[in-house]
């Protein structure tokens, strides 16, 4: 009987267990496996990929002393594009917390009994359903130095506007202000209105009888039994930004004016430049990145975040 | 007894629901299988029925040539009835596709091919035509025809070449009172024109006099030594280039700077031309593109000024063979259709033939504007083509990063070219993937 029951369990998880062996566990492995070889797919077989001990990572992390004209020597990174592309993805992070802090603002205020509300909902949840790539269009168009709305705005209370994708000091900005916008009202929003939902009444009105107001709410019940689910968003977002950051800057700026993200250096590296193994171990470090961000969350969470 | 309930309970209706279960995906696997069975035998049973060799042909898609091509494809199919061509239109990034698709081993028969060449032919993605190909010494355009050899051998064969060249608004330049630009016209005459020919309204820049990057070669600057194993980019001759144009973009103010750039990656400077607002720009010449969008002016065409050299920064435009064709005989009989002398007239709308009668002719059958049209025929003499290296979207790339960050005002040209020499050597010293 036991055994007819694991041999129906097995037919049902059968199509799953076998995509998830050809398209992701295969794979993992397999760019592991290269991360440690040299194979260009169009030229050679996969019988001609040659192994590189960790030359692809030295290439990646190594350093090497140099000498100036002036005779003066220092020390630079073999790629310095990747550490480029490093910095471009952390700096473009630093809008996380902000989105966070709006996501939990917007949600409280949607989590209110007023007709009409679904209608805000839905607006607001609009931008994370659209097609990125046409969203992304319109923001260029509202990016254009000359013609777009964000410096006719400008233009009105007398400001002249930069080339917002133009320009080295703002291309970075303009693409985290697009990406704010996409993500305020998104899936994060939609969490923190079921966290919202979850905080018991109760907490409120006694926080209410003792004097409180609504700051004082906001601040010592409301974020509080939110921690979860902030600890939650705050986890994935870091995932996402780290391993994110590829549409925008291919779509918008190609990667130029200092917008090039890991993901993409990744990209170039492996489907451009078809330097696979050199592009696998770029995806190991991301990965290696990522697990100690969120090891380093997770510790820090523990002291802090109850459930 | 709660545990034992819930047993029970679920008992009661396991046994119907698994039956039902089981039959459900039975059903579904059965049927997917004859489905695929059907659909296979469908194909396969047809496919006797048909002799004729089927060949892939691909090229970028655009709407402005598909149709055109898809004529040329019916007229082969008409004059082969033993092959039956498909002609395949790649959107978006051309030879990333291609690159993915040969490492996929789903390569297009025949295909397309321009700068992206030595890329190609350096992974040994191409078929030899060396053998398939006697040139009659003088007839081609050499320069042409030379960007589809790799190692000396001829491993693709152009159509022709589209290169750039300085397409001026005529009505500006009368009236600011300035010598139409010719021949003769030297870098310094472009600059003053240039310069009388920016407009400015209330500290806004209302029209460019010049927009775009005149040819690095006319500076004298490469990318590579002749044998392609030095950059050659930490040299006075990209010094000049940049110099040159920092100076239009900064001193004289008539080019737009990096920063000015309305919307680059949204508003070609050909756009920016047909909206009057830049006299001139140094673009590739677009006939049939041209003379639909401009109606408001008189246009014509010009050689680039010169400098220390005559250069035209352009590409090619012919066709390769996948080295793993199935039908390579078919596929040397389409490219040589494709290239033919009669095809590359077909497509002189779209390019100058690179066989020499045959650009003569069709520059005698396009019809004005331009007046200036010998300066298409000159410009085939002065083709400053990309290097076909393996790693020029690389080495493009890493100049580009420079150019912008200097052009923008960003970085001196000096240690900027000195950090993008070292780039090259380092792209150039990786000897394996």
């Amino acid at each position: 009987m036991r055994s007819r029951v694991l041999g129906m369990a097995a037919l049902f998880l059968l199509p799953n267990l076998l995509g998830f062996l050809a398209f992701t566990l295969v794979p993992v492995v397999a760019s592991l496996a290269l991360s440690f070889c040299r194979w260009d797919p169009v030229a050679q077989p996969i019988s001609g990929i040659e192994p590189a001990g960790f030359h692809n990572y030295l290439d990646l992390l190594g350093f090497h002393s140099r000498t100036d004209p002036g005779g003066d020597t220092s020390w630079a990174p073999n790629t310095p594009r990747f550490w480029e592309a490093l910095y471009n993805t952390f700096f473009m992070m630093l809008a996380i917390p902000f989105n966070m802090a709006a996501s939990l603002l917007l949600a409280v205020l949607l989590n209110r009994k007023i007709r009409g509300m679904a209608i805000f909902r839905s607006a607001f949840f609009l931008p994370s359903i659209t097609s990125g790539v046409g969203t992304m269009l319109l923001w260029m168009w509202m990016f254009n130095k000359d013609m777009g709305s964000i410096n006719q705005m400008l233009a009105w209370v007398g400001i002249q506007g930069p080339a917002w994708l133009q320009s080295y000091f703002w291309a970075k900005p303009a693409l985290m202000l697009m990406a704010s916008w996409a993500s305020i009202g998104g899936v994060n929003m939609i969490l923190y209105l079921a966290g919202l939902q979850q905080i018991p009444r109760e907490l409120h009105e006694a926080a209410a009888l003792d004097g409180a107001g609504r700051w004082r709410q906001l601040r010592h019940v409301t974020v509080p039994m939110l921690l979860p689910v902030t600890f939650f968003i705050f986890i994935i977002s870091i995932i996402s930004g780290l391993e994110g950051g590829f549409d925008a800057p291919y779509v918008m700026t190609g990667g130029s004016f200092g917008t090039t993200t890991v993901s993409l250096y990744l990209y170039r590296q492996g489907f451009e430049y078809f330097r696979m193994g050199y592009a696998s171990a770029v995806a190991w470090v991301l990965f290696l990145i990522v697990f100690l961000l969120t090891m380093i969350n997770w510790r820090l969470a523990e002291k802090r975040v109850e459930y | 007894m709660t545990p034992n309930l819930h047993r029970n309970h679920l008992s009661a209706d396991r046994v119907p629901l698994r039956r039902n279960s089981l039959f459900f995906t039975t059903g579904v696997l059965t049927a997917t299988l004859l489905l695929g069975v059907w659909l296979h035998a469908t194909r396969t049973l047809r496919t006797p029925t048909d002799h004729r060799v089927r060949l892939s042909l691909a090229r970028h898609y655009s709407s402005l040539g598909m149709e055109t091509y898809q004529d040329l494809v019916d007229d082969f199919n008409r004059r082969n009835p033993d092959v039956l061509v498909e002609l395949q239109g790649i959107p978006g990034s051309y030879y990333n596709k291609l690159l993915v698709m040969f490492a996929g081993r789903t390569a297009p028969d025949v295909m397309w091919m321009g700068q992206g060449m030595a890329q190609f032919s350096s992974r040994g993605a191409f078929l030899d035509v060396e053998d398939h190909f006697r040139l009659p010494p003088g007839h081609y355009y050499e320069s042409v025809v030379d960007c589809y050899r790799f190692n000396g051998r001829l491993m693709g064969f152009p159509q022709g070449a589209d290169f750039n060249v300085m397409i001026y608004n005529q009505d500006l330049f009368e009236q600011a009172g300035l010598p139409l630009p010719g021949p003769e016209w030297t870098l310094e005459d472009f600059r003053k024109a240039a310069r009388q020919l920016t407009v400015r309204e209330g500290g806004q820049v209302r029209q460019w006099g010049f927009y775009g990057e005149i040819d690095p070669g006319v500076f004298g600057a490469a990318y590579l030594s002749p044998d392609m194993s030095q950059e050659r980019i930490d040299r006075p001759e990209w010094r000049s280039f940049l110099d040159f144009h920092l100076k239009l973009a900064f001193e004289d103010g008539s080019m737009p700077s990096q920063l000015d750039i309305p919307g680059a990656r949204i508003m070609n400077r050909r756009q920016v031309f047909y909206r009057g607002q830049a006299a001139m720009i140094y673009d590739r010449f677009d006939f049939q593109t041209m003379r639909e969008s401009i109606s408001d002016f008189r246009w014509d065409i010009a050689p680039v000024p010169k400098g220390a050299h005559r250069a035209s920064s352009s590409s090619t435009q012919g066709f390769a063979i996948a080295r793993n064709t199935p039908h390579p005989a078919e596929a040397v009989r389409l490219l040589k259709y494709l290239v033919a002398p009669e095809t590359q007239r077909r497509m002189g709308r779209f390019l100058v033939p690179s066989h020499r009668e045959t650009a003569r002719l069709v520059v005698e059958d396009l019809v004005s504007p331009p007046q200036n049209l010998q300066v298409l025929l000159d410009s085939m003499e002065t083709l400053n083509p990309f290097p076909r290296h393996p790693k020029i979207s690389e080495l493009q790339q890493a100049l580009g990063e420079t150019k912008r960050l200097v052009l923008s005002g960003l970085q001196h040209p000096a240690p900027g070219l000195r950090e993008c020499a070292r780039q090259f050597r380092e792209i150039l010293g990786r000897t394996r993937p």
